[in-house]
């Protein structure tokens, strides 16, 4: 294949296709739920969730296999876990959508979210323990990882019921494609790609609730996934494994919380919801851009955009 | 003026041979010892190679190399059984001519030499070929992922070094799919082959 079939893999797999499916998804899943008259209509229209939800994991699941392949073995490199673990949050993020009554659901939805901490802990975690970690070091950075869990699943809560659906959304957009160079840059080109598909989908999601404005639910679901995906970000980005630096890691674990802090400070508290949107936006694209933009000129240059250059590894990214 | 350059060229070659010879280092005969394989050596890493080759594109192979490799081996053509072989190579080692190249190889695309910091082969059954060579199978771990190998081993030849010690040599060609290991970057698009053979020289020096 030449490079326009590889240019163009990445614009399907990584860019339409991931917006498309979480586009129809979304839309879908809004008409088929939409039963505004019936008794239970707040839970049936809650339900609309799944779309969202299976769009987004889906989009995930789709630029994974489109530029890497399918997985022909169980996860073994901290960077293979990423597919499962986030493919597992979508599953467990559907079935809180599809639950039957709000009770249930915030059950079902916090046995999904133990399943996927469980499974960071004894997958990717185990394995960097065992290369890195001893004694005390590996209980604080487990048990530092289990509440950071713990606080980012409750921040993503507090977001999604604060703000409109389509809100959430471009909040999750401008987070995934903000966090494409820092990815980049740390070496892990493949996962880069994928945030760009994770960036296009929520884009997707967004698009979805111009035409069904009143049927989509709050995205507790897209949520859930989406914390999972920052975590596999950080797993598979950090020092330990790639060459992602202490502050940038700190930062990217920090978004999460600090999005949702918007409903927690005092002055903010009263603003209108379009504009507590945009003190979120503004968050995450100054955070973003903190961890991210150093890394923005370099990732131009490596990927031909600045032309000639003398840095072998732009002339290296160019040839690929 | 060019005869007596000549004649002092020629004399400077006898002089040197004499002087080779003064210090053992003869022609090297395959097993100059008759146990010589029986013996344990430890690499000697200034003087090993380990270079691999891949296909690019489809059009051409590429070719870089590990500069830093450890181990031991032992190979006993008499006694196969009792033949050992542990080689070790430092994955962050990698060059390719290419700083930008060498780092994408080090990250989690490829090797993920921070998570998996060694690549690594020990035989676990060994068969005397002929008088030179010998075949090893045993267990290659690339990548976290270990799956068995068989290698045909030449050895070389031994023989004293200049400082008193002994030396050997061993030299392998082995082919792996990558994939199996779980390197599969640009395999799929058809960027890079997936098939790839890595070529070993080794260099002991007897404990």
């Amino acid at each position: 294949m030449g490079l326009d079939d590889v240019r163009a893999q990445v614009a399907l797999f990584g860019v339409a296709g991931p917006a498309a499916i979480a586009f129809v998804a979304t839309l879908l899943a809004a008409i088929a739920f939409k039963s505004a008259r019936k008794p239970d209509a707040k839970d049936v229209t809650a339900r609309a969730g799944v779309g969202s939800a299976f769009g987004l994991a889906g989009a995930f699941v789709l630029a994974n296999v489109g530029m890497d392949g399918v997985p022909e073995r169980m996860p073994v490199a901290a960077a293979e876990w990423a597919l499962p673990l986030v493919a597992l949050a979508g599953v467990l993020a559907c079935l809180d959508a599809l639950a039957f009554t709000s009770t249930k659901r915030h059950v079902v939805r916090w046995l999904g979210r133990l399943v996927i901490i469980a499974a960071f802990v004894l997958g990717p975690m185990a394995r960097t323990r065992q290369n890195f970690w001893e004694g005390t070091e590996a209980v604080l950075w487990i048990g530092g990882t289990v509440v950071w869990f713990l606080l980012a699943f409750a921040a993503s809560d507090k977001t999604a019921s604060k703000s409109s659906p389509r809100g959430h959304a471009i909040v999750a957009m401008a987070l995934a494609g903000g966090l494409v160079p820092v990815i980049f840059g740390a070496g892990v080109t493949v996962q880069s790609q994928v945030a760009g598909a994770v960036a296009a989908a929520a884009g997707g999601i967004a698009a979805a609730t111009l035409i069904m404005r009143k049927s989509i639910p709050p995205t507790h679901a897209m949520g859930m996934i989406v914390v999972a995906w920052v975590a596999a970000m950080l797993t598979l980005s950090w020092q330990f494994v790639a060459e992602m630096a202490w502050w940038e890691f700190g930062v990217i674990a920090a978004i999460p919380l600090l999005v949702a802090a918007v409903d927690l400070i005092p002055g903010l508290k009263g603003l209108s919801a379009f504009k507590r949107l945009a003190v979120r936006l503004g968050i995450v694209i100054a955070a973003t851009a903190a961890v991210s933009g150093h890394h923005v000129p370099s990732m131009y240059e490596q990927l031909g955009g600045g032309g000639a250059s003398d840095d072998p590894y732009g002339d290296y990214w160019d040839s690929l | 003026m060019k005869l007596t350059t000549a004649l002092l060229a020629a004399a400077g070659l006898t002089m040197g041979g004499s002087l080779l010879t003064a210090v053992g280092l003869e022609d090297p005969t395959p097993r100059a010892a008759a146990s010589a394989g029986a013996d344990m050596y430890e690499v000697d890493g200034l003087h090993s190679s380990v270079v691999f080759r891949v296909g690019y594109m489809g059009v051409s192979n590429f070719y870089g190399r590990f500069n830093d490799v450890s181990g031991t081996y032992q190979l006993d053509f008499d006694n196969p059984s009792q033949s050992s072989i542990d080689i070790t190579i430092d994955t962050a080692s990698i060059d390719t001519n290419n700083e930008g190249r060498d780092k994408h190889l080090r990250g989690p695309d490829f090797f993920s030499a921070k998570e998996f910091p060694t690549i690594s082969f020990t035989g676990t059954s060994f068969e005397a070929v002929d008088s030179n060579t010998i075949r090893v199978t045993g267990d290659m771990n690339v990548r976290g992922t270990t799956q068995e190998v068989t290698v045909d081993i030449d050895w070389i030849g031994d023989r004293p070094d200049p400082r008193g010690g002994y030396r050997s040599g061993i030299d392998t060609t082995l082919t792996i799919a990558r994939s199996d290991f779980g390197v599969n970057y640009g395999v799929d698009v058809g960027v890079l082959g997936d098939n790839t053979d890595i070529m070993i020289g080794i260099t002991g020096m007897k404990k």
